[in-house]
């Protein structure tokens, strides 16, 4: 039976699910980074986050939009992962249930569901996280303080030490052991997902190396008369932009698609970036640049086209100039 | 989806699990000593300056989710791992603004060693000269604390006295066998909250009327010889008694009156035989409740009236009758309002120490829920949620800076009463 899709289409070896799915392999470290660190807590927030976001997302696409189980694949389960790993562990569960249910509706399901959203569904929940529940969004524990204590997870736990983050040498860095979101402070862990995504062949590279490539050109500017390999180290990994480069670069939903508009994509998401990291605070230098971009990429694919092979041997056998 | 992309997956999961917790416990392992380093560190900087400690452990404990506004424990250790003290932060909000105050308190969690505030909002305010006047009134103290000026004077002045030996907390009861010729049966109903008695109630019965002898009484329907009522009176005496703790410092004579309490005339043996009752149902243990249904089914066979104490009529009248004028001889019914009784506040372990009144301190105060000339005078018959009996410390305060003051103390009480559990919990 022939299913009537979207446009683009692709003729590839692996299929949407199977795609999806690879994507959550390629979570595992970060999955295994957050538990590490966080313990119990780290599970069940994961698991909400997760289930919740298929939930949501299954009965949006049943009972509004009609559609049937076979149009559906696992990109629910990449979207609430990620959105778990991009927050700390002092969430409260009604918080992030919250946030997932407004990143399923708005960030997809209004567009039309699976592969027509606009935005980064996980990005779009953090950002209202972000903006509704900051008391919560606040990445003040040390690592491993709730590993055991499931008592806050509903009223959402604080904590008043703030650990010295300049203190962090360069192996708690590199492994991630400073206060910060769950799973997006181990840089090397990180490393090893896009090593993953690159062997199985899902990771489009252009819009991650140019979004990098500016934010570290930025790194001097940004952080002016600061200057030391471990701060920069920590500036990287901290400010969620190795894990944006990673994750929400390579979203092949939301990215332009020829290889020029993802370039021009992922300079525009590294300038803000840098700006917005300076001027106003980590988290929304993380998040908002992709999301503001995200908003102009049919811009992009409509100016940046890719280039038609044979267009021009045509025009000159008939004469005309291009 | 065939199988062997499945278990193709699922082996590609497993490695990176492997692979990442390995680092992770690698790291973990090489960091550790670093990390502890560079966390103590930070304490000593954090809470250096209120206790300085060779190691500082922040306390993870069930307790704290009662205190919000508490926003940190952390236990201080010298060098031999003993405890030192308890560093604790707090941060409330009174009706005047906002005040996040630290702290460090004793290991027995009694003493308060050393407070800074850091920080006030809204309209409280504390100048370096306010905060190290009240620095100096409070460092040492023994905890919970009080202004002067909220407490009563009779409650100032009872801490003079000491408790009798041997009462436990409860609420204790004792009636006469037999009512009176008139049919009114006399009880007496005492508290003790931390070992001290903290509330009498004299009154009786009368089931025929239907109305107590203080209801009888306040409307005129019951008189005794001389101007004073008496529900006045009885008030007057059983307040006496919270006063000096014990019934045989009313110095009763032995016509069963006493010459040493101004406005009480009349008789009053029953009144201190049915507390020296009371008093020994306390160490005995033998509650209100105890007592109640130990004399029912006997009540029943004789048909005697069964006492209708509950709820008891507290009374409250102005402190000084002769300067209200709807207490004086032109108002023939005295004002007297009547309130439930409170039920008996949890019991606390600590037994409370009598801490010397500073004489020349500017006790202001009246009745309870009377309030004097504004809001500065405003007394109760509890400071935080504390008893009177169980305050420690009274202190003058900063002058003219009573809400800033006061906020401060309400974290100090705040604290106390963090520690009190906590140290019940921990045993």
């Amino acid at each position: 039976m022939i299913q009537k899709q979207l446009a683009p289409h692709i003729h590839a070896s692996q299929n949407a699910s199977e795609r999806y799915l690879n994507m959550c392999v390629a979570l595992m470290p970060c999955i295994v980074s957050a538990i590490f660190y966080y313990g119990i807590r780290a599970i069940i927030l994961l698991a909400v986050g997760a289930l919740s976001f298929f939930t949501s997302d299954y009965l949006f696409a049943k009972y509004l939009r009609k559609e049937t189980m076979e149009q559906y694949d696992q990109s629910s389960f990449v979207s609430g992962i990620l959105l778990v790993l991009m927050v700390p562990a002092s969430t409260s569960i009604w918080a992030l249930l919250v946030g997932i249910l407004f990143a399923s509706f708005f960030g997809k399901q209004c567009f039309g569901g699976v592969g027509c959203n606009v935005f980064n569904p996980a990005l779009l929940g953090r950002a209202f996280l972000e903006l509704f529940f900051p008391n919560q969004m606040t990445p003040v524990e040390y690592p491993g303080i709730f590993s055991l204590r499931t008592d806050t997870l509903l009223t959402g736990a604080t904590s008043n030490v703030v650990t010295d983050q300049s203190a962090s040498t360069i192996m708690e860095t590199l492994s991630g052991r400073y206060s910060g979101m769950m799973g997006v402070a181990s840089i090397v862990l990180i490393g090893l997902s896009i090593v993953y995504l690159l062997v199985r062949k899902l990771y489009k590279p252009e819009a991650p190396l140019a979004y990098l490539f500016v934010v570290v050109l930025g790194y001097f500017p940004a952080c002016w008369g600061q200057f030391s390999f471990e701060h920069f180290l920590f500036w990287l990994t901290s400010g969620g932009f190795v894990f944006i480069a990673a994750f929400a670069l390579s979203d092949c939903t939301t990215m332009p698609i020829c290889k020029s508009g993802r370039i021009v994509f992922g300079v525009g998401a590294g300038i803000l970036a840098v700006f917005l990291n300076r001027f106003t605070y980590p988290v929304l230098g993380m998040v908002f640049p992709v999301l503001m971009m995200n908003m102009i990429t049919p811009i992009f694919d409509f100016y940046i086209r890719p280039r038609v092979f044979g267009k021009q041997q045509w025009y000159e056998k008939k004469g005309e100039s291009v | 989806m065939t199988r062997t992309i499945i278990r193709r997956l699922l082996f590609c999961s497993l490695v990176l699990i492997l692979v990442s917790g390995l680092f992770l416990s690698v790291c973990a392992y090489s960091t550790e000593k670093t990390r502890k380093a560079a966390v103590q560190r930070q304490f000593r900087e954090t809470y250096g300056m209120i206790l300085l400690a060779d190691h500082y452990e922040e306390l993870d404990t069930e307790v704290l989710s009662h205190y919000p506004d508490i926003l940190s424990v952390v236990a201080a250790y010298n060098e031999a791992d003993e405890l030192e003290g308890y560093v604790i932060e707090v941060k409330t909000t009174t009706p005047q603004g906002e005040i996040h105050t630290q702290m460090s308190i004793s290991e027995d969690g009694e003493t308060l060693m050393a407070l800074r505030v850091i920080e006030e909002e809204g309209g409280l305010s504390f100048s370096s000269t306010e905060q190290s006047i009240f620095n100096d009134e409070v460092t040492g103290a023994r905890i919970p604390i009080a202004l002067a000026s909220q407490m009563l004077p009779e409650i100032a002045f009872q801490m003079e006295y000491d408790s009798l030996p041997g009462l436990r907390d409860g609420t204790y009861y004792a009636q006469t066998d037999k009512p009176d010729d008139y049919g009114y049966r006399d009880y007496v109903e005492i508290t003790v909250t931390a070992g001290r008695i903290v509330r009498v109630v004299w009154d009786a019965d009368n089931e025929v009327e239907g109305m107590t002898r203080q209801e009888a009484s306040i409307n005129g329907f019951y008189t005794i010889s001389g101007d004073v009522s008496w529900a006045q009176q009885a008030y007057t005496i059983a307040n006496r008694l919270v006063v000096v703790q014990d019934p045989l410092k009313l110095a009763v004579k032995s016509d069963g009156t006493t010459e040493i309490i101004d406005g009480v005339t009349m008789n009053v043996r029953t009144f201190v035989q049915l507390a020296d009752e009371c008093i020994l149902h306390s160490r005995e243990g033998f509650t209100k409740d105890d007592y109640l249904a130990s004399i029912v089914p006997q009540e029943d066979e004789s048909l005697t009236p069964t006492p209708t104490s509950s709820p008891t009529p507290t009374m409250t009248s102005p402190a000084n009758p002769e300067d209200d004028p709807s207490w004086g001889a032109d108002s023939p019914t005295p004002e007297m309002t009547m309130t439930p009784t409170p039920t008996p506040t949890p019991t606390p372990t600590l037994v409370p120490t009598a801490t010397p009144i500073p004489t020349d301190s500017p006790v202001i105060g009246g009745e309870d829920g009377v309030i004097i000339d504004g809001d500065s005078n405003v007394v109760a018959d509890s400071i935080d949620g504390l008893p009177f009996s169980e305050i420690r410390t009274q202190i003058n305060g900063v002058s003219g800076n009573d809400a800033t003051t006061r906020a401060a103390i309400t974290t100090v009480n705040m604290a106390y009463k963090f520690m009190r559990e906590y140290l019940n919990w921990v045993g």
